[in-house]
């Protein structure tokens, strides 16, 4: 379960996110949008410790983030849009570092299955540079699923992925989130919204401009009208423009 | 989390090896590999392995009391003053730590608190200052002026570079820290520049009031003015900066174990210190440290494309560096791309500027009488200088096809045929040496009657300067055909695969390519020199010395034009054909 409340993150006098607050329970996934540099990412950052929020509390699985941090990032996992990985060590040497850093005992029985799932057990002994952006954004994927994440963080999860990529990485999150996982991501893809997610919160400049379940959110921005696409409830949603 | 670090750092270093040795199965690496490892034992291990190694290029009289920790305090002083004002005087709030983007990614969202973050920096560094040391001892183990042993030698120099380390890691969380706390960028400047001139005034003060002068036993040699120096700058509010940093070298100079142990036990209590300094500082460096990470990532791999070599990208949009004309020529349009993305300053007011100052500062210089030493000095200085600009300029000046060959795809697609992309390509560097020579050239002119060369006589030498700026940026501009071709016909030695910026073998690899463009640019150079030498001998006779230097500069200008349009002609060939 992740709880935001009043959160808000101001760099200087600029405020990249606003009082934001929602909540996403076991078996959610809330997808995150808004236009380039409505705080998407900041957000992301912020709930998943990677950086402090200037105000707000967040919650991670009952662990309030701010007083209890080891306890909150033991039970999420963050994804970024782009995978970073250690030049010199290999797919397999990946996955046993994180096992260190999370403390997973005989991680070799839980990556195994993680590598076959993604399709990149036959590159375990290869260094990143002779893996695919693809398989560099599997890899980073398998090592934060590794120590079995309540709560999970993807910020643009498709991108870089093939068409068979793109399908199982939907699967993945689907499945992972009807096993109880909380899941919370961003994309500018609104099919991956339509296909994936349970609730939507459209931010804008930082500011949440609705949220509530797919349907809800349709039905606030179609005003009565019927077969409005997704495409059209966000231009209206969010302006149809950046500012 | 400390045995994750470690399993990190040994795992990534055993891959590293076993990567480079793995490399050594090409020849081109095993070519690089030998050529730098050649470079490593003449210029550097040989001399320090020879008898009397380093210690022989020292001073004589160079004695170990000139390099006492008072010495070596002042020079950590300078260091660190400079890393300080560096951040306390930039405009950011949040400078953070250096952090690489995969540790972002792994370390960042990992069930860490943020003084285990700041504890894993410290310790990933301390790889680094742990083979620095070992070098370093390697160093300082021949300077015979100096006592103690190789072991006290290490830890001495161990704790000098840890205790830097700190300072290094302090000073932006300490910025970050007072921002927090309301002293931001305008006042911290404001105040720092304050304090320290507050500081440097006091300690003038003090220097004045203690100072003794110099009398022949402080004169007496290098080591005894040293001493003398640095001593007279210990007093006041420095001395009582100084006496700490005396502590830190204290272990690396003891003369023996029981000095060394006896200095030991305070160095490592400034050491602990500074380390409860930083990690207790409680200040947030997440937002600075990824930001931090992203620059450092886009100057690495702007460095690996060979897009810049110092500095960073822009941040802001910038003037144009001259306005582009429409239906310019496309050779014309890469003169512009390719200029404004080098220095801002590089503007022809800029340039302007600069010959007016040099003109009115020689003139100027001319008529006093203090003046003639220093023209003399900038003659010579300008005539090296110019001699550095030719020979190693084309290394920096990358504005062609080295910083653009990551846009080779896009190059392609142009509808212009592969030499007028080439010739375009070489003009900003050209322009860029080019100006840079002729200001060069310009100081030496104006300096000319103080340097008394005998050849320069009666508008001779003026005739030589002027046919010198004329075939310059041809010179320039040959020379530039080199690295180009190389990008060409060698991309893996110009942008090393997997993004690779050091390297033994790396290393090996650039000295082969600069020794093989210097030769090629010789040979080059050999018909023009050849038929300057004929024509002025043949022709100096009839028409005496400067109209034969101008005729023979005409005939070497016609040569150099023609290379260079067979050089951009095959080149443009090349590039038409250039797979990537």
């Amino acid at each position: 379960m992740i709880e935001v409340r009043s959160l808000a993150k101001f760099y200087g006098s600029f405020a990249a996110v606003t009082d934001l607050s929602f909540t996403v329970r076991p078996g959610e996934v809330l997808g995150l949008v808004g236009p380039n540099g409505a705080g998407k990412t900041t957000t992301l950052r912020c709930i998943a410790g990677i950086i402090p929020p200037s105000a707000g509390t967040v919650s991670i699985a009952g662990h309030d983030l701010g007083a209890d941090p080891i306890g909150a990032k033991r039970a999420l996992a963050f994804f970024p849009d782009e995978p970073r990985l250690y030049e010199y060590l290999t797919v397999r040497q990946h996955l046993a570092f994180v096992a260190r850093l999370y403390g997973v005992a005989g991680h070799e029985a839980i990556a195994q299955p993680l590598l076959e799932e993604f399709e990149i057990a036959d590159k375990a002994g290869s260094l990143p540079g002779e893996l695919s952006r693809g398989m560099k954004q599997k890899l980073v994927i398998a090592c934060g699923l590794l120590h079995s994440p309540q709560v999970m963080f993807f910020d643009e999860p498709l991108t870089g992925l093939d068409p068979l990529g793109i399908r199982r990485m939907k699967d993945s999150i689907v499945r992972r989130a009807r096993e109880g996982a909380t899941i919370v991501l961003s994309s500018h893809l609104l099919h991956l919204l339509e296909e994936v997610c349970t609730h939507v919160l459209i931010l804008k400049k930082g500011s949440k401009i609705a949220d509530g379940t797919l349907a809800e959110v349709v039905s606030t921005f179609s005003r009565g009208e019927l077969g409005v696409s997704l495409e059209e409830i966000f231009i209206r949603a969010t302006g149809g423009s950046e500012n | 989390m400390l045995g994750a670090l470690l399993y990190l750092r040994l795992t990534s270093l055993r891959n590293r090896v076993i990567a480079a040795v793995l490399r050594l199965r090409q020849p081109k690496y095993v070519a690089g590999a030998a050529a730098g490892a050649a470079y490593f034992y003449f210029f550097f291990f040989r001399r320090v392995a020879a008898p009397g190694g380093a210690a022989g290029s020292l001073p004589r009289g160079m004695g170990p009391m000139a390099l006492s920790p008072m010495f070596g305090a002042v020079l950590m002083l300078a260091f660190m003053v400079g890393h300080w004002l560096f951040a306390w005087l930039s405009r950011e709030e949040n400078p953070g730590l250096r952090f690489t983007e995969a540790d972002i990614c792994f370390l960042f969202p990992a069930p860490m608190t943020r003084r285990m973050l700041i504890q894993v920096n410290l310790l990933g560094s301390q790889f680094s200052i742990l083979i620095s040391a070992l070098f370093l001892t390697l160093i300082s183990g021949r300077w015979g002026f100096l006592a103690g042993n190789m072991v006290t030698h290490a830890i001495g120099w161990w704790v000098i570079l840890s205790t830097v380390n700190l300072q290094y890691t302090a000073a932006p969380l300490t910025v970050a820290f007072l921002s927090t706390r309301g002293l931001r960028a305008p006042l911290r400047r404001t105040a720092g520049v304050a304090a320290l001139a507050l500081f440097l005034a006091a300690t003038a003060f003090a220097v004045a009031r203690h100072a003794r002068p110099a009398g022949p036993a402080d004169l007496a040699g290098p080591s005894q003015t040293l001493a003398y120096a640095v001593g007279l700058v210990d007093v006041g509010p420095m001395h009582w900066v100084l006496v700490v940093l005396k502590v830190v070298f204290g272990p690396f100079l003891a003369p023996d174990w029981r000095s060394f142990f006896l200095a030991l036990a305070p160095a490592l209590l400034v050491l602990a210190a500074h380390y409860l300094w930083v990690v207790n500082m409680g200040v947030s460096f997440e937002d600075g440290s990824i930001a931090r990470a992203q620059r450092t990532s886009e100057l690495l791999s702007a460095r690996r494309e060979g897009r810049r070599i110092f500095g960073r990208a822009p941040a802001r949009a910038r003037s144009e560096v001259f306005r582009l004309p429409d239906g310019a020529p496309a050779e014309i349009a890469f003169l512009w791309k390719n200029l404004s993305s080098t220095w801002s300053g590089f503007r022809l007011r800029t340039l302007l500027a600069c010959a007016g100052a040099i003109l009115v500062g020689c003139h100027w210089l001319s008529l006093e009488e203090f003046g003639h030493p220093i023209l003399r000095a900038l003659g010579w200085g300008a005539s090296i200088l110019g001699g550095y600009t030719l020979l190693i300029g084309p290394q920096y000046a990358r504005q062609d096809l080295r910083s653009d060959l990551s846009h080779v795809d896009l190059l392609k697609s142009y509808p212009l045929p592969g030499w007028r992309i080439v010739l375009g390509e070489l003009l900003a560097p050209v322009a860029i040496l080019g100006s840079i020579l002729w200001l060069e050239t310009m100081i030496v002119a104006l300096t000319f009657s103080e340097l008394h060369l005998s050849w320069a006589a009666s508008g001779v030498g003026a005739t030589v300067l002027a046919c010198f700026a004329l075939v310059a940026p041809f010179v320039c501009a040959i020379q530039l055909l080199m690295p180009n071709a190389g990008v060409l016909l060698f991309p893996a030695w110009i942008q090393p695969p997997q993004g690779r910026t050091a390297g033994i073998d790396l290393l090996g690899q650039r000295l082969i390519f600069t020794f093989g463009q210097l030769l090629a640019t010789l040979l080059a150079l050999v018909p023009a020199a050849l038929a300057a030498g004929i024509l002025i001998f043949a022709t100096q006779w009839i028409v005496g010395m400067a109209a034969a230097v101008a005729i023979a500069t005409a005939a070497v200008l016609a040569i150099l034009a023609g290379e260079l349009w067979i050089g951009v002609w095959w080149l443009g060939e090349r590039f038409e054909k250039f797979e990537r």
